[in-house]
């Protein structure tokens, strides 16, 4: 049987830990000019030069569903942007015993200095960063590699921002995968 | 005067001489000279700040695998590439279409 897996979204003002507003599942994956998850990023438009909110997902395992949950790994995956040198995607650092989780911000415009990571490039997943669990939410400092089963599991938050350049064409960017490979049993 | 700084570029896995300016938000962006590829830095920064998110750049970043870069070593080691043969069924003119038998 396989892990029962959803994607969940915080945003909203940081208390906590984590977003005021938790939406479970989250509903899309649209980087945007607004951190209110029912806005349409066709009407909260990135003028070019500056960049999207930042998109707070992570994953929730529910219990029951599995016995033990390791390896995860997150990276954009297929399909490049369509004009990478005007475009670049920020994601979260991968979670070690030294660093991470990232720490929850209210999301913003501005550059998020804590995503550090390049994700404009399609990487294989296996050079993706390491993604840790926690106990009892992505908010919490306590993480480990793995995690048992015996109650609902959650990733480390998994935040991205999308950044422009002057220049960039106007219109939608392309379609992408960003892929969180894990281990169950 | 152009401002320069080496700077670690994911997209190259290499120090590259990146070009300093501000975004229209008042923030750092810096371009690489080679690739073109941008990385923005907050509004702000003192130069050791500055300094340190360039470091933390590099960390996070260095060793990346992309799928172009495996598809371009993949071109390197094989073979030339084999052409493909010209079409031996061609029937855009139609003289290749057998009638039906009645």
């Amino acid at each position: 049987m396989a892990a029962t897996f959803a994607w969940v979204e915080d945003t909203g003002t940081a208390t906590g830990g984590h977003g005021t507003t938790r939406t479970n599942p989250a509903t899309d994956a649209n980087w945007k000019n607004s951190g209110v998850v029912t806005d349409a990023y066709s009407a909260y438009p990135i003028t070019a030069g500056n960049n999207s909110f930042q998109k707070v997902l992570y994953g929730k395992f529910t219990s029951g569903s599995f016995n033990q949950i390791s390896a995860g790994l997150f990276a954009h995956t297929a399909t490049a942007f369509a004009d990478p040198t005007h475009t670049t995607l920020k994601g979260v650092a991968a979670c070690t015993t030294a660093g991470g989780p990232y720490t929850y911000v209210t999301p913003s415009a501005a550059t998020d200095a804590n995503l550090t990571v390049d994700m404009t490039a399609v990487i294989a997943i296996a050079s993706g960063v390491a993604v840790w669990f926690t106990p009892t939410g992505p908010e919490t400092a306590s993480k480990a590699a793995t995690q048992d089963g015996t109650a609902d599991r959650y990733t480390n938050f998994l935040p991205t921002q999308l950044q422009t350049a002057v220049g960039i064409p106007a219109g939608d960017t392309t379609q992408l995968t960003l892929t969180l490979q894990y281990n169950e049993n | 005067m152009k401002l320069t700084k080496t700077i670690f570029c994911a997209n190259d896995q290499a120090e590259q001489v990146h070009d300093l300016s501000a975004s229209p938000s008042g923030e750092v962006q810096a371009n690489c000279q080679v690739c073109g590829r941008l990385i923005k830095f907050p509004a702000g920064v003192s130069r050791d700040d500055f300094d340190a998110l360039v470091a933390a750049h590099k960390d996070a970043n260095q060793g990346q695998v992309t799928v172009e870069s495996i598809e371009k070593t993949l071109a390197e080691l094989a073979d030339s590439p084999v052409k493909a043969k010209e079409d031996e069924f061609n029937f855009t003119d139609g003289s290749g279409i057998e009638e039906p038998i009645e």
